[in-house]
């Protein structure tokens, strides 16, 4: 059989979906793949110089600075709507760009164009969301020149809607201090409408003690002061309950110690400096 | 992730997002306060910190489950609050962005994780960071090879410690997680868009003002906060970073008029949290002295070689944004210092100085592990795009 020639087609085809993660906001990217024909009973076609090299500039439908919009807990119902952006840029041929949330509810999104290849993607929490975690994705699809719909990005939006009176700080860490001692730090609630009227404070624990020093219906000011009674990390969760004509709001403040053990017959640390 | 995780991560190279608002209009409160800030800085040229105090790790706060810790199931450290005792000298030179520092770090370590102090030496001369550690062992033959690393290029990995930040603030320079304090790069020139007004607080009795910056776009989104106080010339008064809401690191800075009329750092304490959220290490620095010399000298900001001292001089490639790797550090060579000071060039096996790069990036690791300076590292992006 030796000297006659056989011909073979091999289709070759590459992923051009997956990208290092460095490489994640490139509009373009460079490709370079070698392949290398490997003939039944293991040697290689022609020796080592057989194969091809592949190489090209792969280039993304739509590429944007983020792939997600992290709003924390910095919305608060009432207060200033919170706005987070990302650009988009595209870089093929197109018609337009459309965005679309999976879940409506969750966020408002606006577009708006920078050029002809560049996006502003402006996207906030909608008003009417109840408090806790919210979480959508935001499809970002190209419409090419042919009016075909083409996936482009997806944007991950995630956050944690607060009551309308937000809590500073919302967690109290009052460091370490000697068992016996007790520390205490100010905590201030802030509405952003008028007309909060205090209802109640609860305290999951007998060592913590919450003094109001001032309110005027939307600024609300309290002293915590925390008892260390054993050695070690200790907390505790206060809850405020507030109300004004239309509803009731809760916020949690969390508030913890930890307690110096002695050590040698005397308090290690040294005391604050 | 907490913060070790988060600077092994950065392992990986790879940076986030500075945040979904960079690029709107800025907050003109946000500008003022940036504004307040700059006038701070340009009021001095030079100044030296002598510091002092305790780091405590509380009474069974490290678990088996606390990444790089290694206990095994249970078994709780320390068995009593460990403390130890911190030193630390900082002489910046604002004018040409130079400094020395020189420390007495307690670190946990060991087969009962509990503290041992470790003494390091840094310095940068505006070209080159020189580094460094007091060897453990007093035997010369279980020392590490080299004794002076001298680093140039990206110097990501020399950030200053969040244990240093306060010698900062006081000076209106505020570092930031994608801005932090480098060797080369004191005054981190931030957005304005990527922070925002957080609302007010009260610390000690002073109506402060809180902003915080734009949480990033990794998986535990991060983000610091900063409480200015307006009292005491808009310094920062607390600075703390959360991670998925949960407080990673928070200090507070206590200022005094110093008497060349400034309002500079007078104590601070550093509390580093678990991931879940669980105090640490605690660390209570006073200052002892604040010295702002009019002069500073070159030989300041360069270590003492001794004779028969090896240095190992590499260059780090890559930009600020990612800390590089030691297999991809460039070597400069190997050396000894002669009897007459001079450097002289040791011909070994390159194995020896790719293990001493490598110590290199450990140890400042290592040493800004204990005290990171907010966030350096970013968990994996998804990887899949069209």
């Amino acid at each position: 059989m030796s000297g006659q020639t056989k011909k073979k087609t091999i289709i070759v085809g590459f992923n051009l979906t997956e990208r290092h993660p460095d490489e994640r906001h490139d509009t373009l990217r460079s490709l370079k793949q070698s392949v290398l024909p490997i003939i039944s009973g293991g040697s290689r076609a022609g020796g080592r110089q057989a194969g091809w090299v592949f190489t090209g500039t792969i280039r993304s439908r739509v590429t944007a600075d983020s792939d997600r919009i992290a709003f924390s807990d910095q919305p608060n119902q009432d207060h200033a709507p919170v706005r987070h952006s990302v650009t988009l840029r595209v870089a093929v041929p197109h018609q337009r760009i459309d965005v679309r949330a999976d879940t409506p509810d969750v966020v408002q999104t606006e577009l708006q164009p920078l050029g002809a290849s560049r996006y502003r993607l402006h996207v906030s929490p909608h008003p009417s969301l109840t408090e806790g975690p919210f979480e959508c994705r935001i499809a970002v699809e190209l419409i090419d020149e042919d009016g075909q719909r083409c996936p482009g990005r997806e944007i991950r939006v995630q956050g944690v809607m607060q009551s309308p009176l937000r809590a500073l700080p919302a967690a109290l860490s009052h460091g370490l201090s000697p068992v016996g001692s007790s520390p205490d730090a100010d905590v201030v609630l802030a509405a952003a409408t008028d007309g909060w009227v205090l209802d109640r404070v609860e305290v999951d624990s007998p060592h913590v003690s919450v003094r109001e020093l001032a309110a005027d219906g939307r600024q609300f000011h309290f002293r915590v002061r925390h008892e260390v009674v054993r050695p070690g990390e200790q907390s505790a969760q206060i809850t405020f309950t507030y109300r004004n004509a239309d509803r009731r709001s809760r916020v949690g403040v969390t508030s913890s110690v930890t307690g110096e053990t002695k050590r040698n017959g005397s308090v290690a640390g040294g005391g604050e400096p | 992730m907490n913060t070790f995780m988060r600077s092994v991560a950065l392992l990986a190279g790879v940076a986030a997002s500075a945040g979904s608002a960079a690029g709107q209009v800025p907050d003109p409160r946000i500008e003022e306060v940036f504004a307040t800030w700059a006038k701070q800085r340009a009021r001095f040229t030079a100044i030296e910190y002598r510091v002092s105090g305790t780091a405590t790790v509380p009474a069974g706060v490290l678990r088996h489950d606390d990444v790089g810790m290694l206990l095994p199931v249970e078994q709780h450290r320390p068995t009593v609050d460990d403390t130890g005792k911190m030193e630390i000298l900082l002489l910046l030179d604002l004018a040409k962005i130079r400094f020395r520092r020189e420390a007495a770090i307690p670190l946990t370590g060991g087969a009962d994780r509990r503290l041992s102090t470790r003494v390091s030496h840094n310095a940068f001369d505006g070209t080159q960071e020189w580094n460094w550690l007091k060897p453990e062992h007093p035997d010369p033959a279980k020392r590490g090879r080299t004794d002076v690393h001298l680093a140039t290029g990206n110097l990501r990995a020399a950030s200053f410690g969040f244990t240093d930040w306060p010698m900062f603030l006081g000076l209106g320079i505020v570092p930031t997680d994608v801005k932090p304090l480098l060797p080369n790069r004191f005054s981190p020139d931030l957005d304005p868009t990527t922070f925002y007004i957080h609302g007010h607080g009260v610390l000690d009795g002073a109506r402060c003002l809180v902003i915080r910056t734009v949480a990033d776009d990794t998986e535990r989104p991060y983000y610091l906060e900063y409480w200015i106080d307006p009292q005491q010339a808009g310094l920062v008064r607390r600075v703390v970073t959360f991670s998925d809401r949960v407080i990673s690191t928070q200090q507070d800075v206590t200022y005094a008029k110093h008497e060349s009329g400034h309002w500079l750092p007078r104590s601070w304490v550093c509390t580093l949290h678990t991931a879940q959220g669980k105090p640490f290490r605690i660390e209570r620095l006073r200052v002892d002295s604040i010295r702002l010399p009019q002069e500073v000298k070159d030989s300041d900001f360069e270590l003492a070689l001794e004779p028969g001292m090896t240095v190992s001089k590499f260059h780090v490639p890559g930009d600020e944004n990612s800390i590089v790797l030691a297999d991809r550090t460039i070597s400069r060579g190997e050396f000894v210092v002669g009897p007459d000071g001079r450097l002289q060039p040791i011909s070994g096996p390159a194995v020896g100085l790719w293990f001493s790069i490598r110590k290199w990036v450990g140890l400042l690791l290592l040493l800004s592990l204990v005290a990171v300076g907010g966030r350096v590292a970013y968990s994996l992006p998804a990887g899949r795009s069209r």
